[in-house]
């Protein structure tokens, strides 16, 4: 896989032939595959596997998705869309939220087998060097939660630390860390979820939320959404109303967002 | 180094920030104070006017990366790097990022620890700030200085909230400057 070049070799017939199959199904690619041993389309096409997810949200957009699996050196790709069914006056502030997502989705790069063999690691770090991404996914947050009266965001270790704090600090609300255990060293209180394999353990500060407060719980992704239901499960026992959970990245064939119940989702991009 | 010697000698801010920070006897182990700055993030102005107190200082200087320490440098890096314009990369523990890493260990007061950066992060050339919530000896600052200059960055200066009196003999560290807000409350 080393030094290849996303694209870069490929026939110029096969990456027009791409990039034509996906404008058919109105998808613009971000990333590009490089298949190393295929010369031709007939390779690649063995080794595609576009699998097309519609998921409804809410305010009419549609979401589309290709995936193609990785075998044999070949790189992920990822297409996302997001395409409207609103009228023409709601188009032009849609266009650039679009845009806005579109940049972000393709500055997250896709690690397969980590941490371990099957697991598709979506890598947030390649979207926090890119400032202008990295300042649209914070503004973006702050549109949706500003003057909503949130006084908490309570962001997950170790990746919601990086998005909760400027959200927090755009919106006037207190940033609240919700930490693996032993790291805090006030008293605290702890809730067990589960994970895959095992147990773990969430805890929060004792008198860093009061009953009655608005709270935002942010992290970089759901998945099975364990983490965020440990989250809620400690905001709600000291009292506080969780007014959504937000991530930036959604797994939506985990159903973690089903898991969450009653209590609402936002993520700017899906990831299959 | 200190924020009071550098022009902000009188800064009611300062003081607001120091006394938003709680101390903690005994954590993580007997004997030690330590220094808590959860309760600065709870304070919505402190919280704020130490990032501002950064943001002003390094507007202006042409830093194109913003190193925070994992964890609590995660807390103070990204809304400095937002306001300058800067990228943001995350100093992690051991097999916590993805992607292909450089790792640097360290020496702590018992043992060694490691920290690892992504590769492809940071450019040669770029001018780099690093960022953490405290400094006690400095070993993790070294490391992470260690790590941008392996790549060939040009570490500007390390950024601290809280720096311990053991650090305050030194001024420098690996020759770079020190820029920290305030001493530590008893």
């Amino acid at each position: 896989m080393a030094g290849v070049a996303a694209g870069g070799h490929l026939k110029p017939q096969i990456q027009r032939t791409i990039a034509q199959r996906c404008k058919r199904h109105e998808i613009t690619i971000s990333a590009y595959a490089a298949a190393p041993n295929s010369s031709s389309f007939r390779d690649l096409n063995q080794h595609l596997h576009l699998r097309k997810r519609d998921q409804p949200n809410r305010g009419g957009l549609f979401r589309q998705i290709c995936h193609r699996p990785n075998r044999g050196g070949l790189f992920r790709q990822i297409c996302h869309s997001a395409y409207s069914f609103n009228t023409k006056a709601e188009m032009a502030s849609k266009d650039d939220k679009d845009q806005r997502l579109a940049t972000i989705a393709s500055t997250i790069r896709v690690i397969p087998d980590f941490p371990k063999p099957g697991i598709i690691f979506q890598d947030i770090t390649t979207l926090l060097l890119n400032p202008k991404a990295f300042k649209d996914t914070i503004d973006l947050f702050v549109e949706r939660y500003r003057g909503k009266d949130i006084s908490v965001v309570a962001g997950i270790e170790a990746r919601g630390f990086i998005f909760g704090p400027p959200i927090a600090l755009a919106i006037g609300a207190k940033f609240v860390p919700m930490r693996k255990p032993n790291r805090l060293p006030g008293e605290v209180i702890s809730e067990e979820y589960s994970l895959e394999y095992g147990k773990d353990i969430m805890e929060m500060h004792v008198g860093a939320v009061q009953a009655g407060e608005h709270v935002l719980v942010i992290d970089d992704l759901i998945a099975t959404g364990g983490s965020l239901c440990a989250a809620i499960r400690l905001l709600e026992r000291v009292g506080a109303e969780v007014v959504e959970c937000a991530c930036v990245i959604e797994l939506p064939e985990l159903k973690g967002r089903d898991r969450l119940g009653d209590k609402p989702l936002f993520v700017l991009v899906n990831a299959a | 180094m200190f924020a009071r010697e550098n022009g902000l000698h009188g800064d009611p801010r300062l003081r607001g920030i120091s006394e938003a920070i709680r101390v903690v006897p005994d954590f993580p182990k007997p004997g030690i104070m330590f220094q808590d700055i959860t309760t600065l993030l709870l304070d919505r102005k402190a919280f704020k006017d130490s990032v501002d107190i950064f943001v002003d200082r390094y507007r202006d200087m042409n830093i194109s990366v913003v190193a925070g320490v994992e964890a609590r440098g995660f807390m103070f890096g990204p809304p400095i790097a937002l306001a300058i314009g800067a990228k943001f990369v995350p100093l992690r523990k051991p097999k916590k990022l993805p992607g292909e890493v450089i790792s640097e260990n360290y020496v702590l007061e018992y043992g060694t620890d490691c920290l690892e950066m992504h590769v492809g992060a940071v450019q040669p050339g770029e001018r780099a700030l690093v960022i953490d919530d405290l400094v006690a000896t400095g070993g993790t600052l070294s490391a992470a200085i260690n790590l941008l200059e392996r790549v060939g960055a040009d570490v500007v200066e390390c950024a601290c909230v809280i720096g311990l009196p053991k650090i305050k003999e030194e001024r420098r560290l690996n020759g770079k400057p020190l820029y920290i807000l305030v001493e530590p409350r008893e």
